[in-house]
């Protein structure tokens, strides 16, 4: 059964992000001039998913959250005009599957519009313990969409900052979740990733902490930090005589993003540490 | 291994302009949910020069980094030839912090690696 989409037509730059999507030749798309009419068809109709305007009110966008007509409840994805962190914040709270404020970045939107459409049910809830715009507490399981969906509003979190940094910040917290849901989690969905991201004046701090064993930095020889200067692949063969997946280089690349970064004693949370 | 759905990625596979030149292009996010059909495509590729072009890859993660350096790897015991061309800005930052810029074969285009290579 085709899915179905219902998209608020206020942005010709979502349509172009949206047209590009290559499921969308296997989808229904019902489109809309406005959030309180797109609100209407979506009491009349199920969606999978509804991208809402990227105008209008936050409590416009988020009545899409509500269940309506027992049918069943649609995975929104709720578009901004402006950085706020207050509504992302709201967004999360109330279980929107993600938020992108202009301009649009057209490799995660199309990512994540498409894990909203294909990813089954039940989607894994991200807890939000707490909700201040500098001091996040995102509590998600191990498992491939809910970590992009958290990465998405974290991306949120940081849209005031120039875009290389974003990137980059971005990439690091990617490399180090990832560790944290396969080698602490081995992306056990049961099993639950905290991330705290607090921001000050001059400094912006993430902790991850995963239910794992840890690991002991002496230990790491299948990682690019163990290399000796001037071979920076030697864990490469390591890995391989191991069995291991390629890789490897997530803490190393972390740590040249970073300003710090440090472990606990247990090897389970790292803390790392961004100075602005 | 995660057993979440894949990221989106499409890998097109074509002759280059001169004799014994694979270019494999790849379009999407290459990363730990997919790395593994790329893996596959380099790892049937015979052809004496193997050119991959990144061009359309906005990000990769550690594993893809992995990845690639295995093909590297692989051409240098095996005595074929590679390149990596078309990188974007992002990917190029991700090499010069994982230290390995300067052990891939990069060229900006398909055509200048072929140039050079072939």
């Amino acid at each position: 059964m085709n899915k179905r989409l219902l998209l608020v037509k206020d942005s010709s730059e979502v349509e172009a992000l949206v047209a590009k999507i290559p499921q969308m030749a296997d989808c229904v798309v019902d489109q809309s001039d406005s959030n309180l009419e797109a609100k209407a068809l979506a009491e009349s109709a199920s969606y999978d998913v509804v991208l809402t305007g990227v105008g209008g009110t936050l409590n416009e966008k988020l009545s899409f959250l509500e269940a309506s007509n027992g049918h069943r409840r649609s995975r929104v994805i709720v578009l901004g005009a402006e950085p706020s962190p207050g509504d992302v914040t709201a967004a999360i709270r109330q279980g929107a599957f993600s938020y992108f404020t202009a301009p649009f970045q057209s490799t995660c939107f199309q990512e994540i519009v498409t894990r909203a459409l294909e990813t089954p049910d039940p989607v894994a809830p991200i807890q939000l313990l707490s909700a201040l715009p500098n001091w996040i507490i995102m509590q998600f399981a191990a498992e491939h969409v809910a970590l992009e969906r958290v990465l998405q509003f974290l991306r949120e979190f940081h849209a005031d900052l120039p875009p290389a940094l974003r990137d980059n910040l971005m990439m690091a917290c990617r490399e180090v979740l990832l560790n944290a849901a396969e080698h602490g989690c081995g992306f056990d969905p049961a099993k639950y990733i905290q991330l705290v991201y607090a921001r000050t004046k001059r400094l912006l701090l993430y902790q991850v902490r995963d239910p794992g064993p840890g690991f002991a930095p002496q230990s790491m020889t299948h990682a690019a930090i163990s290399n000796p200067a001037g071979d920076p692949i030697r864990h490469l063969q390591v890995r391989e005589q191991q069995g291991l997946r390629p890789g490897g280089f997530g803490i190393l690349v972390a740590e040249k993003i970073m300003d710090e970064m440090l472990y606990n004693e247990k090897g389970n949370e790292a803390l790392l540490i961004k100075y602005l | 291994m995660p057993t979440q759905p894949t990221a989106p990625i499409k890998i097109e596979n074509s002759p280059g302009s001169k004799d014994g030149v694979t270019v494999l292009k790849v379009i999407g996010p290459l990363t730990i949910y997919n790395f593994f059909d790329f893996q596959d495509f380099t790892r049937k590729d015979k052809s004496p020069i193997l050119i991959i072009d990144l061009g359309e890859v906005p990000y990769m993660d550690s594993a893809a980094l992995g990845c690639l350096l295995g093909v590297h790897v692989s051409c240098e015991k095996n005595q074929r030839k590679y390149a990596v061309v078309n990188l974007p800005e992002r990917l190029q930052t991700m090499f010069s912090m994982a230290g390995v810029s300067e052990y891939l074969t990069t060229y900006p285009s398909v055509a200048e690696a072929e140039s050079a290579l072939a």
